[in-house]
């Protein structure tokens, strides 16, 4: 286990950059998540911290020593790939040992660790098998105990779970999670998925176009964006943006933003932003329904308990609680008001 | 009841039209393939049953071209050399050729140039090439006066035979590259990442994760690369000037076959020639087939 540190780290790819000047600070044993769109450079900055890619500008540092010019093999962090990447044509068991092999780790030890973590990650019967004879969800397993026994001083994850259909991505989620409180090694997890990175990370860290967007709790990132980005991006169903006049939020200079969830059905707090709305469709949830709107040409999303009777065509004032709204400007894209 | 039958019979009669469509798309390939493959396969299957002229069939011998075959000593020798010639150029071929593509395939500068040097003899023809060998191979040649010596490679029976060995190797070796190249690439990068993240150094990256993950091109390469010995002619019949000499060190079993067919009018007996060769070839590919199966299952 190590703290893990970029400074001012940037890396360019035949002049484009990928990532921007990025500082991160990760503690020892936390487990931080990258997340963003496809091409906001998470993947790069890990894959920068693994060694596969050099950084262009700044240093990355792993415990005490900067690992700008280490090799992959001697930086002593693990990796999980989309892809799992593992050794198609050896055993899991020897998937498993060849890390330990390669580190000269005596053959009792590397059977009694290879045994571990076939027993942490359930997977003993299957210890004799190649990769081809075994499902996704075993080989994404096999992928995290080629990662565990070499009990490395970090864990990076690169989409760990995107090859996994819905159900078992939430399993694998819980397992992961367990599995570092468990062992407590500072685990760096990238991931397009805002979901992934809420449940999972202790701190969240969002990228766009290489640049670091905001870093925080998930809690800090839901309640307080920094950005019209970040808003957006964080929070399923995304959070409402729209120009602050539109709601009689504020000037035209300004874009408000507020959650499905502080949206109301009626008149509301009297101090609360009202607005009507035509309702164009309505999605029952179980619990919930998500209620799409339109005011004027600009659509929004209503998260609404099922008993508030809406349908189609419906024209309904819905109020919108002032301490939950965030107003950006709308040049910068900056916060200037958050929300509650 | 009937519905479901006429259902049954209009599913079973599509699907003979799609295999007939199937056909009619191979049948062009597939004809060529049967007149000039298959037929002249079966028809040397048949005459090395006969005593067999320019004119044809002159008498039928039944097994008797193969009997003279077990008891001809110049077949054997002819055998014995194809063989050696095989066991030596094959694996050389092979570590050359992977050595070549494992070189290129790296991100050197230049390498598009490189691929294309090493690609080079092979594109030349193998006549041209032993034209010119010959005169570099010559006791006043090229190679004696770089090493100092006044050896005749090709003129001696101790060295004629590897000397083609030796050409061979290198003129082949571009193709074998080839396909070891394709063999390389196709093996997945992050593969090579996950090996580097678990510590493995180059060398062992090689052995432990390229070698093995390059299990089908090795097979491709070896029963080319057998094949294609076990065929080896041209460079054998112009090195000797179709006498197989020195000494008989440069005759190969077709060369010999050759012999007997052109020289010695005898087609029924080069044709069993032909067939003991095409026997070999079968079996060694077969087993080839078997190695590699059973090392996949392994």
């Amino acid at each position: 286990m190590a703290p893990v540190t970029y400074e001012k780290v940037s890396k360019l790819f035949d002049g484009t950059a990928a990532v921007k000047d990025l500082d991160l600070e990760i503690g020892d044993g936390e487990f931080i998540v990258l997340v963003g769109p496809s091409g906001c450079g998470k993947s790069t900055a890990l894959r920068m911290l693994a060694g596969l890619e050099r950084t262009t500008e700044g240093r990355i540092m792993i415990g005490d020593r900067v690992v700008n010019n280490v090799a992959p093999q001697d930086r002593d962090v693990a990796m999980v790939f989309q892809s799992y990447a593992l050794y198609p044509h050896m055993t899991v068991y020897n998937n498993l040992a060849f890390g330990l092999r390669n580190l000269k780790v005596p053959k009792q030890e590397i059977d009694a660790r290879v045994r571990k973590a076939a027993e942490i990650l359930d997977m003993g019967e299957l210890i004799k098998r190649k990769p081809k004879q075994l499902s996704g969800g075993q080989r994404q397993r096999v992928a995290l105990g080629r990662a565990i026994v070499r009990e490395p001083k970090a864990f990076l994850m690169d989409e760990p779970l995107s090859n996994l259909d819905a159900k078992l991505r939430v399993q694998t989620r819980a397992e992961i999670l367990k599995l570092q409180q468990r062992l407590g090694t500072t685990t760096i997890y990238v991931t397009h998925d805002q979901v992934e990175a809420m449940t999972m990370g202790d701190r969240i860290a969002v990228m766009r176009f290489g640049l670091l967007q905001q870093l925080g709790t998930p809690e800090e990132l839901y309640t307080h964006p920094r950005n019209v980005f970040v808003a957006g991006f964080i929070g399923s169903p995304a959070m409402n943006l729209v120009p602050a006049p539109l709601v009689d939020g504020g000037g035209s200079n300004l874009i408000a933003g507020f959650r499905p969830e502080h949206m109301t059905l009626g008149d509301g707090s009297p101090d609360g932003l009202r607005f009507d709305a035509k309702v164009e469709v309505v999605e029952y949830l179980g619990n919930d329904q998500l209620a799409h709107l339109v005011k004027g040409e600009t659509p929004l999303v209503a998260l609404l308990p099922v008993e508030c009777r809406l349908s189609m065509g419906d024209d309904a004032t819905f109020t919108v609680p002032r301490d939950k709204l965030h107003l950006f400007d709308a040049e910068t894209e900056q916060v200037v008001h958050g929300g509650g | 009841m009937a519905t479901e039958a006429r259902t049954e019979r209009s599913i079973g009669s599509e699907r003979v039209r799609e295999a007939l469509v199937g056909y009619a798309f191979v049948f062009l390939p597939l004809a060529s393939f049967l007149i000039f493959f298959f037929y002249p396969l079966g028809y040397a299957f048949y005459i090395s049953y006969f005593d067999w002229g320019p004119l044809g069939k002159i008498e039928t011998l039944g097994l008797e071209n193969y009997r003279d075959l077990a008891d001809d000593e110049l077949f054997h020798k002819a055998l014995k050399n194809t063989l050696r010639y095989t066991a030596v150029v094959v694996p050389c071929q092979m570590a050359l050729g992977l050595t070549l593509a494992v070189v290129v395939n790296q991100a050197l500068r230049g390498r598009t140039f490189f691929r294309a040097a090493f690609y080079f003899p092979s594109l030349a023809s193998s006549a041209a090439i032993t034209a010119v060998a010959l005169y570099i191979l010559a006791s006043d040649g090229l190679l004696n006066a770089l090493i100092g010596t006044d050896k005749a490679w090709f003129a001696e029976s101790g060295t004629a035979l590897e000397s083609i060995m030796g050409l061979n190797i290198w003129t082949t070796s571009g193709t074998m590259m080839l396909f070891y190249l394709a063999a390389l690439q196709a093996i997945p990068t992050d593969v090579y990442e996950a090996a580097a993240i678990d510590g493995a150094k180059s060398w062992r990256t090689f052995w432990r994760i390229t070698f093995p993950l390059l299990k089908p091109g090795h097979f491709f390469v070896g029963v080319v690369s057998v094949i294609g010995s076990l065929q080896v002619f041209d460079q054998a019949f112009i090195v000797s000037g179709g006498g197989g000499g020195p000494n008989y060190s440069t005759m190969t079993v077709v060369l010999y076959l050759y012999n007997q067919a052109i020289n010695d009018v005898r087609f029924g007996y080069a044709a069993a020639v032909g067939v003991i060769l095409f026997a070999l070839i079968f079996t060694l590919t077969v087993v080839q087939r078997l190695v590699f199966g059973r090392m996949e299952a392994a």
